[in-house]
């Protein structure tokens, strides 16, 4: 349960802030009063109060806020802190910790009163005569209650006439039948002694044990009145100043209910550990009250529990706890290296041993990673006060419900969204949850709701934040973002709903119709954004106009260690988080060529039904493969803000905890890689923010249309969804302009003229160790004219798998990056249509077209046509 | 009484450089970098230097200047500045120089930009001229 762990939580924070006001309070007493000393004492009594009041108990609040009051003044230097004062002030202790066992075991703050430690309190805080008392014991004693009635004399006399009213009392007067009256009438004294603040040798005990028949007889609290007025009219008739009747009622008070505590079914012990405080709490302006041997063995066992209860938490500074963190994932990488080792090795021991580092490492990490885990709760605590204020602000009634505030999440990401989710709350009341009268006129209820939840999903952490209210209008949204000058109008049409309502996270957009106080300014939303999105979270909105808003905030449960699959591209290695990571789909070399699709040069793959747009890693990095002739496609599949897109890799390694380390300021830039970690064999692999990958290869926005047409049939690699198009421009013949897309081109080649073969009326060379089949494009255009026969040829290789073939062309001539449109198709066989590239008419060659007449079987199976060329 | 500033010097070509000793954390040998792709030119790669990831620059491409030889491999200085620790690459690490500023001038003119940025001062010694680096430019390229 949140609620208890909350409330634990305020114990365990109480106790640990009573334990040092104690010995602030120790200090006190011993040294002058530093002004430090006395603030941590205020601070202490301040934060209690503070905490219990958010959670609603009014009987800590009212005794803490007595005691803040006393010291307040302490500390105004209105009051000296004399002995009584810090008694006073440690019977507040006492009395705090009481409640606190009380919250802790049964719940709520007991039904004990404290009501006299309260009078007490604001007694010393308006007694000006403390000012003038000194802080030894006699200069107390001086000033005491005792001697201001006149010494030991006036309590003898009080008590004489205090018996003899008491004994006339008809109400009480049954309760001395068969009493040792004298025995009572010194006890008294004794007792008026102490407490008026005389020294005394009463123990505190006797007088309770004299009542404890009486309690059994009936005692109870209209008897105590009864005594009480008795006592008044006595100090009276002996022309005792009011005020000091009033105090003397005060201590009467005390006594009512400390003998009223002794409930005779109550067993002995608890008694006596009760008589204990109860002694501990008078106020010592004489000697030290000595206990008896068995009230100290009870107070020791008491005390025994109340540690255990103590040691059950403690607190630890949070870098400390940042350095562990880091040893652990240190620790971590050292254990993969080791665990990489394990695989080379044999050693039966060897492995063993690195099983149980492996285990323990585990958990190590587990926990260190635990201690850091926070229920959200913590900062919830303070959104129904915000609502409350809010919603009386804006003239609205709005009621908070949450759920799930016992999930946990690292200290400092619970830290990084405290704010944010304030702003959404903010946002939620002043925007989106209407006035009463306009809920009325739509069917509402009067009252709205904001729903606040909390929960895992997927090893992340998800904050719902929904209200009922008035959703946002897109429509409005887009005009607005218009008129700022934000989109484009061609932007604004091409938008779909839920780009639009994204529109809210532009900066500079408020929807609001007017500036309040609490929100419409237009700095909210898009920082909220940026803040989520800073430590790795996105944030979601889905709303229906009339009916309300949700706002999805995805968070990770902690930065510092992240699973994450580790793939290869080229000579690195790269590292996707696993939060982004929806399954992995491996392609043999036959169903690759089939199942990769292309509309309008978008390579494509149908994901059980699904058309998932194919993305490659070396092509979004610039980075060349390692390996040209793979036999297999690696897609990942990976989910980018709720939208999926596969990921070509080269290869997949292995599936690992990484430690993630942020990259040098040089590199922030690059919104593909979100940070680095190291491997188990000390080189650094790249993590991939996926994110940024997706919006870098335009898979998050829609795509826009090309009108280019594709004449690569098996270009896996092309990824860009943009309606540039990379073209290779080459001269075909004297005259003929040609191109085809660079992505097609494996290779451009020359080969010497001798160099060329004939194999069967084929010509074919030889290339890299494999014999492949020369293609003359003018030839092909025009087969009666006979080939210019020149020193050295000029080549173009298009692979497909392992097969390639050679295009021969006259000239190269270009590389351009341009936006392609076909004005006219051709009949021709061999060319899709013509372009203008340049301001020059190009043809756009049909690469597929040209390679199957010459050779029809290349796009058949591999080796079928590896021994047909052979 | 004149200020005395030590240098940690290298050099790039004949080219003769210093960088505040206090801003300097460690000089090591070439080793392995991790290309990072899309990264500006300057960008060589990352370093792990034990445990820590750092970002090598490549001295020469900042100023502009010639590629080292291949058969050269750079030697490393790692700098730390207000919110990052980087490598910087360079053909060969000199000593330590204290130098008072009653050598020191402005660079000239006819610098060319770049240079003249990254460059505040440049100290006449005997027989040579050493050339300060500002690391907080040096680093700053975006």
């Amino acid at each position: 349960m949140g609620d208890s762990e909350m409330i634990q939580e305020f114990v365990a924070e109480c106790r640990e802030n009573l334990d040092q006001f104690d010995k602030d309070l120790i200090r006190l007493e011993n040294e002058s009063n530093s002004s430090g000393l006395m603030e941590s004492i205020f601070r202490t009594i301040h934060t209690i109060k503070g905490s219990c009041g958010l959670i609603g108990f009014v009987k800590l609040e009212s005794i803490t806020h007595a005691g803040e009051n006393l010291l307040g003044k302490i500390q105004q230097d209105k009051v000296t802190p004399s002995r009584e004062v810090i008694g006073v002030l440690q019977k507040l202790a006492d009395s705090v910790r009481r409640i606190c066992t009380c919250i802790l075991n049964q719940g709520n703050e007991g039904d004990q009163d404290f009501s006299e430690l309260i009078v007490s309190l604001e007694r010393l805080q308006s007694d000006e005569n403390e000012k003038t008392s000194s802080n030894n014991g006699n200069g107390a004693k001086a000033a005491s209650l005792f001697e201001r009635i006149g010494g030991q004399e006036a309590i003898d006399a009080t008590v004489n006439v205090f018996y003899t009213k008491v004994l006339n009392d008809s109400r009480i007067n049954h309760f001395f039948e068969n009493t040792d009256l004298n025995h009572l009438f010194n006890k008294q004294k004794e007792f008026l002694t102490l407490a008026f603040g005389g020294s005394s040798n009463y123990d505190g005990k006797g007088l309770r044990e004299v009542h404890k028949h009486l309690v059994e007889k009936g005692l109870n609290e209209s008897h105590f009145e009864a005594v009480i007025e008795n006592l008044g009219a006595t100090l009276k008739e002996l022309k005792v100043p009011d005020e000091l009747i009033e105090e003397a009622a005060g201590v009467a008070l005390s006594v009512k209910n400390d003998v009223l505590n002794q409930a005779p079914s109550a067993p002995p012990k608890k008694d006596e550990v009760q008589i204990n405080e109860a002694v501990d709490i008078l106020p010592e302006n004489g000697k030290p009250i000595p206990a008896n041997e068995n009230v100290k063995k009870t107070a020791t066992t008491g005390k025994k529990e109340e540690r255990k209860l103590e040691d059950s938490s403690i607190r630890v500074d949070v870098q400390l706890l940042d350095k562990l963190m880091n040893l652990v994932g240190e620790l971590v990488l050292a254990r993969n290296q080791i665990m990489q080792l394990n695989d080379t090795h044999q050693d039966p021991t060897f492995m063993e041993t690195s099983q149980h580092l492996n285990l323990v490492t585990s958990d190590l990490q587990e926990g260190v990673m635990k201690t850091r885990m926070q229920p959200i709760g913590g900062i919830w605590g303070k959104f129904p006060r915000i609502v409350r204020d809010l919603s009386m602000e804006c003239g609205k009634k709005i009621r908070l419900e949450t759920e799930g505030k016992e999930t946990e999440l690292d200290k400092t990401l619970i830290e990084a969204i405290k704010d944010p989710l304030t702003h959404i709350i903010r946002n939620s009341v002043d925007h989106g949850i209407e006035k009463p009268d306009i809920r009325i006129d739509q069917g509402k209820p009067e009252e709205g709701t904001l729903n606040l939840k909390a929960y895992h999903e997927g090893g992340q952490v998800i904050i719902e934040i929904t209200d009922d209210g008035g959703g946002i209008d897109s429509s409005i949204l887009k005009e607005k973002a218009l008129s700022k000058g934000l989109i484009t109008n061609e932007q604004a049409l091409k938008m779909n709903d839920r780009e639009s309502v994204n529109l809210i996270f532009l900066p500079g957009l408020s929807t609001a119709k007017k500036v309040t106080n609490v929100s419409g300014r237009g700095v909210g939303m898009d920082v909220v954004k940026t803040n989520i999105e800073k430590i790795g979270g996105t944030v979601d909105i889905n709303t229906t106009k009339g009916e309300g808003t949700t706002l999805k905030v995805k968070i990770p449960l902690t930065l510092a260690i992240i699973p994450a699959l580790i793939v290869s591209t080229g000579a690195n290695q790269y590292a996707i988080p696993q939060v982004n990571l929806l399954e992995l789909v491996r392609l043999e070399k036959e169903q690759s060529e089939n199942s990769i699709e292309l509309i309008q040069g978008t390579p494509v793959y149908r994901l059980r039904g699904n058309l998932l747009p194919i993305v490659s890693l070396h092509d979004e990095l610039g980075v060349a493969k390692n390996d040209t002739d793979q036999t297999a496609t690696n897609i990942v599949v990976l989910n980018a803000n709720g939208k999926q897109f596969g990921l070509v890799v080269e290869e997949i390694c292995d599936s690992e905890e990484i430690v993630v380390k942020p990259l040098g300021s040089q590199l922030k830039g690059i919104s593909a890689f979100s940070g680095a970690t190291i491997m188990g064999d000390g080189r650094i692999a790249l993590i991939l923010d996926i994110m940024g990958l997706a919006q870098k290869a335009q898979v998050i926005r829609e795509n826009q249309e090309t009108s280019t047409k594709e004449t690569s049939g098996t270009d896996l690699e092309s990824s860009h969804a943009s309606n540039k198009e990379t073209l290779l421009i080459f001269r075909v013949g004297k005259e003929g302009r040609s191109s085809i897309p660079l992505s097609a081109v494996a290779r451009l080649e020359e080969f010497k003229s001798s160099d060329i073969e004939r194999s069967g009326k084929n010509k074919v060379i030889q290339y890299r160790g494999e014999i492949i089949p020369l293609i003359c494009l003018e030839e092909f255009f025009d087969s009666f004219k006979e080939i210019e026969q020149k020193e050295a040829i000029q080549a173009v290789i298009f692979t497909q798998k392992n097969k390639s073939v050679a295009l021969v062309v006259d000239k190269i001539l270009d590389i351009v990056e341009e936006n392609i449109l076909v004005k006219r198709t051709f009949s021709r066989a061999g060319i899709l249509g013509t372009v203008v590239v340049q301001d020059k008419v190009t043809d756009l060659i049909d690469m597929e077209g040209v390679v199957r007449k010459m050779d029809p079987t290349f796009f058949e199976d591999c080796e079928e046509v590896l021994s047909l060329n052979h | 009484m004149s200020d005395e500033k030590q240098f940690c010097t290298f050099y790039l070509g004949d080219r003769f450089f210093g960088v505040e000793v206090e801003r300097v954390q460690e000089v090591f040998r070439y080793q392995e970098m991790t290309q990072v792709p899309l990264a500006p030119s300057v960008v060589r790669g990352l370093i792990n230097l034990r445990g820590q990831i750092i970002t090598a620059i490549d001295l020469r491409r900042r100023l502009g200047m010639k590629e080292i030889s291949e058969d050269q491999n750079p030697m490393n200085i790692v700098v730390r500045t207000d919110d990052d620790v980087v490598s910087l690459l360079v053909d060969r690490i000199g000593d330590v120089l204290e130098v008072g500023d009653e050598v020191l001038e402005p660079p000239p003119e006819t610098l060319d930009e770049i240079a003249r940025k990254l460059i505040p001062g440049v100290y006449k010694l005997n027989g040579s001229l050493l050339l300060t680096l500002d690391t907080e430019k040096t680093l700053d390229f975006s």
